[in-house]
């Protein structure tokens, strides 16, 4: 009974040793996190998402905490993709899993980040983030057009052969047709949710929290909203989807692999405890072992339907 | 006076100043591409109508930075221009982690020596009429103490052994931390708002920033860290709920360090509030390399934090002040300023912490004094204290976002912009 849970997954074509990765924008470029923690304890890490040139972010504040939450505005700050490939992937060990996320304001920014990225054995996938909720163009645009995604995504898969992920908006009204329109456009993967497009104001100054008035929601207060769309992605498509939305622990993340993720993306949680990402991932196998699940790829999906009271 | 980093966009202006001050050293084209280069640091000071002062160029080799040239307009000299080039490369490197400092001078050249040997750098060899003309060049280092290498973080749940009100809404929490590394002068830590539990606390979500006031070793392998924190809203009210032998979160030694002050060198640190704590451990390193003044400052007398254990320390003078006059001087800690500075102002390094407001006119003083070792420790929101949540920026005066949690907490007074800080 005791033998070693399998706690690999394959996800879109990338083998992952375990299902939990970072969210993009919350992992820095990955050597931040080696003070705390070997990186092969988690199954990957997506990277801060790049530009073609380095770009600077917004105003302080920048963000703030909300109830069982916080919102951020930072913009896509990062140092541009030649500087992550020349300086931060070569620091990284060799074994560690690294998706990299890009950003533009058309469609051919993406694909050229796309190709560029593609040129380095080191990165394993590619995420389009077609969902930031707090720049000015770009991003949100294309999350929330399910005409304009298709043309994103279209692109974006003529620019490089590498497991494409589309990361989606939670900011829609029909997160299944988003979904479809990935699927159908070429993508391998789903990342869900980005964060929730929200504000707060401080009565005491009558202003906006944050600089940009505009931010987004994450951390466990969006975690119920994210599950139920992974839920309503994965009875949509059949590429696999990965988890994201205020996962703080394995028990958590179980509850996203039972409705149907492949695999997960911590985010939040990063920041108030650097090692929540590999305590989640060995948190995981326990559940999965406690409960008789031989390989934890047997939880994804095996959420219980049939009807209560039997 | 304002210093900056020059780039390639500055190239018309550094290349007349280059012309005209240090004639042969560069080309048009030797001189574009330094500007563009990754490793190059030049960094310019700008006087009164933006004019041009001085120019210093560097360059950095891995842990290394080897200064090239130094040059300061004839109007401008003595007063205080290469110091505070010197300063803004100090600055840089100490956020770079550059162990070590380079130079060759002529040996006539007895203002730059003196300078440079004010700064630290000492002789290590001689190039035999290595200049044109036969003049012997003298070639200067400086290693950077092992006060700059900072210590790798730990994060841990751990045991809080004292956490008792210190008058007005004032706490002091004392943890027993495994394997902490020594925080260095001005480090900090994140902690949970309030004890954990069984269940993850999810509200309030983030971590506080505090800093790091005493560290005495406890038993082999665990470390008694102090802190000093205000109740101010709902997460420091949970905290000053927290009982022994509760367990909070800590993640840290975070952040840069103080730059202790040159040997000898006489140095005042004024504290406000609970920023007195980020000054402690620099009291305690300063005290023993010259002598220190402390100012401490608060409202009333029980406002009033930690006094003992600074009078306590080696080397250190005790100024209290507080508003109603209380404890000590009657007025401000800026009040007391001018005298300890004195006619020297120069020769003296200036650290504060406490109230934003506080610092700007400790900062303002100095500046007028012309006292240019002023450095000042920030604070700012931010949800992980290690540089990837980015939310901590505050704007700096050389253009763009400084992320405090790695690039500070600790600033020249100089770089800060101080009308953009939240």
């Amino acid at each position: 009974m005791s033998q070693k849970v399998d706690t690999r997954v394959s996800f879109a074509g990338i083998e992952l040793r375990n299902p939990v990765l970072t969210a993009s924008g919350t992992f820095g470029y990955g050597t931040e996190f080696e003070d705390f923690m070997d990186l092969t304890r988690i199954g990957g890490f997506v990277g801060k998402s790049l530009t073609r040139s380095p770009r600077s972010g917004n105003p302080p504040p920048r963000i703030a905490e909300t109830p069982s939450g916080m919102l951020n505005a930072i913009s896509i700050e990062n140092i541009g993709v030649e500087a992550f490939l020349e300086e931060r992937l070569p620091a990284l060990p060799e074994s560690v899993v690294v998706i990299a996320s890009c950003f533009g304001t058309e469609p051919e920014d993406y694909a050229e980040l796309a190709a560029r990225l593609s040129e380095s054995p080191r990165v394993a996938g590619i995420e389009v983030n077609a969902s930031c909720p707090h720049v000015k163009s770009g991003g949100i645009e294309f999350g929330q057009d399910p005409q304009l995604l298709g043309r994103l995504i279209e692109r974006v898969r003529a620019a490089t052969s590498k497991p494409l992920l589309a990361k989606l908006s939670p900011n829609v009204s029909r997160i299944g047709d988003m979904a479809k329109v990935c699927e159908d456009f070429g993508a391998d993967g789903i990342s869900l949710i980005n964060t929730v497009q929200a504000m707060e104001v401080d009565i005491k100054t009558r202003r906006p929290v944050l600089s940009n008035v505009l931010g987004g929601l994450s951390g466990p207060a969006i975690r119920p909203i994210a599950l139920r769309m992974v839920w309503q992605a994965s009875q949509a498509v059949n590429i696999p989807i990965c988890g994201i939305g205020g996962i703080l622990t394995a028990e958590d993340a179980v509850k996203f692999l039972l409705c149907g993720a492949t695999a997960v993306q911590v985010g939040t949680a990063n920041y108030m405890n650097p090692l929540a990402a590999a305590e989640i991932a060995e948190g995981i196998s326990a559940y999965a072992e406690a409960n008789g699940f031989p390989r934890v790829a047997d939880l994804i999906g095996a959420l219980d339907l049939s009807e209560r009271g039997g | 006076m304002s210093v900056g980093k020059a780039g390639p966009s500055d190239f018309d202006e550094i290349w007349a100043l280059c012309d005209a001050w240090l004639p042969g050293a560069w080309s048009r084209g030797s001189l574009l591409d330094e500007l563009k280069r990754r490793e190059s640091w030049v960094f310019w000071v700008k006087g009164a109508g933006g004019l041009a002062q001085g120019v210093l160029f560097a360059r950095s080799v891995l842990d290394e930075v080897e200064i090239l040239n130094v040059a300061v307009a004839p109007e401008a000299r003595r007063s205080g221009v290469a110091r505070r080039l010197l300063s803004a490369v100090f600055e840089r490197a100490q956020k770079e982690g550059i162990r070590r400092f380079l130079l060759e001078l002529r040996e006539s050249n007895a203002p730059a020596y003196s300078l440079y040997e004010s700064q630290g750098f000492v002789v290590v060899g001689r190039r035999s009429r290595y200049y044109p003309g036969g003049e012997d060049a003298v070639l200067m280092t400086l290693e950077t103490s092992s006060q700059n290498a900072r210590p790798a973080p730990v994060r841990a749940d751990v045991e809080v052994l004292e956490n008792s009100a210190e008058g007005g809404s004032n706490y002091r929490l004392v943890l027993a931390v495994p394997d902490w590394p020594d925080a260095l002068p001005g480090q900090f830590l994140m902690l949970s708002a309030g004890a954990r539990t069984e269940v993850e606390r999810t509200d309030p979500l983030l971590p506080r920033p505090m800093a790091v006031f005493r560290q005495t070793e406890l038993r082999p392998g665990h470390t008694q860290v102090e802190v000093l924190y205000k109740v101010t809203g709902r997460g420091s009210g949970l905290l000053s709920n927290a009982k022994a032998g509760e367990r909070l979160r800590v993640v840290g030694p975070l952040g840069g360090s103080f730059s202790l002050p040159p040997a000898g060198e006489r140095s005042i640190l004024v504290g406000g509030g609970t920023g007195i704590a980020s000054l402690y451990k620099l009291a305690s390193d300063a005290g023993e390399k010259g002598p220190v003044d402390v100012v401490l400052g608060a409202r009333t007398e029980v406002d009033l934090m930690g006094v003992s254990r600074f009078e306590s320390l080696t080397g250190v003078t005790l100024h209290l002040t507080t508003e109603d006059g209380g404890c000590g001087h009657r007025g401000r800690v800026t009040d007391l300023l001018p005298d300890l500075m004195g006619t020297e102002p120069d020769a003296v390094s200036l650290y504060t912490c406490g109230p934003t407001p506080m610092m700007r006119a400790c900062a303002d003083l100095a500046s007028q004094a012309g006292l240019t070792r002023c450095w000042v420790s920030l604070e700012n929101t931010m949800a992980c204290g290690f540089g990837v949540c980015l939310g901590c920026a505050i704007p700096v005066k050389e253009g763009g976002f400084s992320l405090l949690c790695r690039a500070g907490p600790v600033y020249s007074a100089s770089e800060i912009q101080w009308e953009g800080l939240p």
